[in-house]
């Protein structure tokens, strides 16, 4: 095995893939030139996958099998508000897994979301590894900063089961601050506004020369270039349909080609001030076929979406409030991710922070290359650059009368960790359910439950009597773990993990077991289009 | 005798004692003074800072010496005190224990030692310390020097410097370490903290003076206050002696606050706490029965009675009037608490018909009908004109 780190961007609608190689750090290529790899999964009848363009490609023919946008399911729960948001808009099914947690059916197979991550991985592997002529099993992959705990290791339990060791689980704006500050020994504030498929983040960081410390971050892990798309849809089906009064919401095809010329066009208008959405045979009425063609104004665009932007911009302004700075005292704007190609996104950024955003960062890529530096950087005898990064959410756990008690304050730095004393409540009982939760809101029923510990084997007492530390400490990625100790006989006390959304440990070794011996597929040889 | 302990003192007064690194387990009084020697110190200044008596305390320092190998020396005898430096470096027992086990872990060896002994150090510095002794740093600094020195603090201390390395036992130090350092800055970095902070601790200094005008006596923070904590240990173990729990209490707790790290002050405090605790249930159950009849039941008393509770849990009218509380204001998820304690409250006031009625009551809201009409079968036959339960009963047959 080399000692070759991959930085991996695993986007929600694109993924990237960076490595360091004696310290130049560069994009891998694929064949044909693409450097960046579309995060969709097809499935064939015989339960064969296919990841990438070929899958991006074929999607219109095979919508119901074809699975996009995993990334805004993954690490949820399936009864939230955003799971039931996200399955609107897609195509494939979406149903209940063991864990409360979504799976993906097709094929009468349901896929659980960190084995679609998986595929992807697996895909990426098999790029780097033909890129650099070299095995590679060591990685860091990068997640939105506003991921919960649950999201997180979800997206470490997709490298496990694509068989690779996940040296850390880092932010992507933090891995942006990383591509653009390593090596330059600046000593600077900065803002950076990521806005990609499915999320957006904001972080502000004070670079000094080697150590990267972020002062707040903030964002919404629901708002992104999809969003963006499905108001172009929505606004264009309406007018279709009104014209002809049938509906294509029901056309699975259909809507899939509307998708993909929606996105089109988005994109057509950040340099474009017009475009055409040309779908002719879209659907049929009374053995008829009708067209949809129609043109769109950057104009429209700004209307159907500003609302979005702003969003972005009241998020920048709380981040900012949490980091005690003010506009004047950041030095530097950092622009990543492909949304922030439009024009109005530059120009609403611009003004709120009063600044050209920077132009050396490349809006694809900083954060796979943030990623590559980092890995690289922690393979070293001695890590010669810090990164002091935050927990995005307060951490608390249920106490009595259904409040939350906060432990660990939102923004703290990672790794830390936070100790409560629990006892009993009735005599001889032996053991304690402790429920922890992420979020700012006092009632604990508004905040999410990461998962239920139960201490067990507490020696009989008297209620009250007993006395159990749990240390709930959070690691550099941004992952919970508790631990307990018996105050009086001073002997760690078992703790048993009760209900999380995330897969089983037995889950998890099936399927990486599984998956070990399948191949990717063929790895892209047409031309760039 | 006391005459001729004096004299023994008043010969070697002036006599420098000295301490070699030890591996044996010394006893927290051995301890004590062995911390107090340092890099050497005389024996009359030695003396006035132990909190025993003269006698006692030459006991003391022999019987350490019988076991450390610490010496008297004549200090003209000492050429330079850099040189004695150089040859001796002290190192705490807690400290020189660590490094012996380090010494069969051969993955450890990867680990510099010297480093290893700088995260023992900053292990084992007493919790109490202020953000700014955490961070080793004057409480004048500019927020500039401050960011600095957490950064060069960091650096050192930043789990990810040996993210390759088999940190074996240093991992959760090094964990433990890091979290501290970035605590302590967390709340000096935010200006409105660090200011009220800074008042405090001027406050204290302030009081500190006025009461004892300061000790000629020059020793080091640390030092001093393990003698402080060894103090407060002493008198409280005095008045525990006396019943007097609660002020013992605080006492154990000041002196725990000093040095978290000794387990008598511990011991200590787990001794006292239930009797504490229990005095303070008394208290808070009274306090919540005088508002009880102005208020009637609200959130704000069915919150002081669960803290009663809490504190103590053999305080059955503290449990029975929560149960109650819990029926009264229909806190309906609660109801399983509200059986539990009224079962137990039902033994403790076993000739009383009252706790058989609400028990009822509570078996009802958990649909337990049956049960609840034997619980008041059972309540009757204690008292049968209870009336709220012949009430009850005719109700139920009703249904
Ligand atoms: N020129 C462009 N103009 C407008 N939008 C664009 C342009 N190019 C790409 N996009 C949009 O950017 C989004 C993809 O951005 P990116 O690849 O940074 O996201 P991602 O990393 O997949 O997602 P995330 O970071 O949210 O997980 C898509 O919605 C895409 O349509
Ligand atoms: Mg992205």
């Amino acid at each position: 095995m080399s000692d070759f780190v991959l930085g991996i961007d695993l986007g929600t609608t694109y993924s990237c893939v960076a490595v360091m190689e004696q310290s130049d750090v560069r994009v891998l290529e694929q064949k044909g030139g693409y450097r960046t790899l579309p995060s969709v999964v097809a499935f064939n009848l015989d339960g064969s996958s296919m990841v990438g363009h070929i899958a991006k490609r074929q999607a219109v023919t095979n919508a119901e099998n074809t699975v996009y946008a995993a990334k805004r399911l993954i690490g949820r729960n399936f009864s939230g508000p955003d799971v039931e948001r996200a399955v609107k808009s897609v195509p494939y099914k979406v149903v209940q897994g063991p864990n409360r947690d979504p799976r993906i059916q097709i094929f009468k197979r349901n896929y659980s979301i960190p084995e679609i991550s998986a595929l992807i991985l697996k895909q990426i592997k098999a790029i780097a590894e033909e890129a650099l002529h070299a095995k590679i099993d060591k990685v860091v992959i990068t997640v939105p900063a506003y991921f919960s705990d649950g999201q997180r290791q979800a997206t470490k339990d997709a490298g496990f089961i694509a068989g690779l060791e996940v040296l850390r689980i880092v932010n992507e704006p933090t891995a942006a601050a990383l591509a653009f500050g390593y090596k330059k020994k600046m000593n600077k504030k900065i803002a950076v506004y990521d806005l990609g498929g499915g999320t957006f983040d904001i972080s502000i960081l004070d670079i000094s020369t080697d150590a990267f410390e972020v002062l707040a971050t903030a964002g919404n892990t629901f708002l992104g270039g999809e969003d963006f798309d499905q108001r172009i849809i929505d606004f264009v089906a309406k007018s279709y349909e009104s014209e002809y009064e049938i509906s294509i919401q029901k056309d699975k095809m259909a809507l899939q080609r509307l998708k993909d010329a929606a996105e089109a066009a988005k994109c057509q208008l950040s340099s474009l001030l017009e475009t055409e959405i040309n779908l002719p045979f879209l659907t049929t009425l009374n053995n008829e076929s009708k067209h949809l063609r129609r043109t769109l104004h950057r104009v429209e665009l700004e209307k159907l979406t500003g609302d979005l932007i702003d969003e972005t911009i009241r998020i920048c302004a709380s981040a900012l409030e949490m980091a005690a700075l003010n506009v004047s005292q950041i030095d530097d704007v950092l622009l990543v991710g492909g949304m922030t190609r439009m024009p109005l996104v530059q120009q609403k950024v611009k003004e709120f922070f009063e600044k050209i955003p920077a132009k050396n960062v490349h809006p694809d890529e900083a954060v796979a290359i943030g990623a590559a530096i980092l890995g690289a950087t922690l393979m070293e005898e001695e890590a010669p650059v810090i990164l002091l990064d935050v927990t995005p959410f307060s951490l608390g756990i249920r106490t009595a009368g259904g409040f939350s008690t906060i432990l660990v304050q939102k923004n703290s730095t990672i790794p830390t960790e936070a100790g409560h004393i629990f006892t009993t409540v009735t005599d001889g009982q032996r053991s304690v359910k402790i429920q922890v939760l992420q979020g700012e809101s006092k009632l604990a029923t508004e905040n999410t439950l990461l998962g239920e510990f139960t201490l067990t084997d507490i020696p009989v007492q008297k209620a009250g009597e007993p006395e159990i530390m749990v240390t709930f400490s959070i690691d550099s990625n941004g992952i919970v773990q508790a631990s307990a100790k018996d105050l009086k006989t001073k002997k760690e006390q078992s703790i048993v993990v009760t209900s999380k959304s995330t897969l089983s440990d037995e889950e998890k070794d099936k399927l990486a077991a599984e998956y070990k011996d399948s191949t990717p597929n063929e790895l892209v040889a047409d031309v760039k289009t | 005798m006391p005459q001729s302990n004096k004299t023994r003192i008043d010969r070697r007064r002036h006599l420098l004692l000295k301490a070699k690194t030890t591996n044996t387990d010394l006893t927290p009084e051995e301890y004590f003074i062995w911390s107090q020697i340092g890099d050497g110190i005389k024996l009359r200044d030695l003396i006035p800072v132990c909190p025993w008596p003269a006698k006692e305390t030459l006991e003391k320092i022999e019987s350490l010496i019988s076991k450390t190998s610490a010496e008297w020396s004549n200090p003209s005898r000492v050429s330079s005190s850099s040189e004695y430096k150089k040859s001796n470096v002290v190192l705490s027992p807690d400290i020189q224990k660590q490094l012996n086990e380090d010494e069969k872990d051969p993955e450890l060896q990867d680990l510099d030692r010297n480093f290893r002994i700088e995260i023992l150090k900053k292990y084992l510095e007493p919790e109490n310390l202020n953000p700014y002794e955490i961070l080793e740093i004057r409480s004048k600094v500019s927020p500039q020097e401050l960011k600095e020195q957490y950064l060069a603090l960091s650096k050192k201390f930043h789990p990810d410097r040996f993210f390759r390395k088999k940190l074996g036992p240093y991992k959760p130090k090094l964990d433990s370490v890091f979290t501290r350092i970035q605590k302590a800055y967390g709340l000096l970095k935010n200006p409105i903290e660090r200011e009220a902070l800074d008042r405090t601790m001027a406050l204290h200094t302030e009081k500190a003076e006025k009461k004892s005008p300061r000790k000629i006596l020059k020793l080091d923070k640390n030092t001093e206050k393990i003698g402080k904590a060894e103090h407060h240990y002493k008198t409280g173990l005095e008045l525990e002696k006396k019943l007097d729990f609660v002020g013992a209490f605080n006492l154990f707790v000041m002196a725990s606050q000093i040095d978290s790290k000794r387990e008598v002050y511990k011991t200590a405090l787990d001794r006292v706490r239930p009797r504490v605790n229990k005095e303070k249930a008394i208290r808070l159950l009274e306090s919540v029965k005088k508002s009880l009849e102005i208020t009637g039941p609200t959130e704000e008393l069915f919150a002081e009675l669960e803290k009663a509770v809490d504190l103590d849990s053999s305080l059955s009218e503290a449990q029975f009037l929560l149960a109650r509380f819990i029926i009264d204001l229909s806190f309906t998820e609660r109801f399983r608490d509200a059986k539990e304690m009224l079962l137990r409250a039902k033994t403790t006031h076993s000739k009383s018909a009252d706790a058989n009625y609400y028990l009822a009551r509570v078996l009802i809201g958990l649909k337990d009908n049956k049960g609840a009409t034997k619980e008041l079968k059972e309540g009757l036959q204690k008292d049968p004109n209870h009336p709220l339960s012949n009430k009850l009963l005719e109700k139920l047959k009703n249904l």
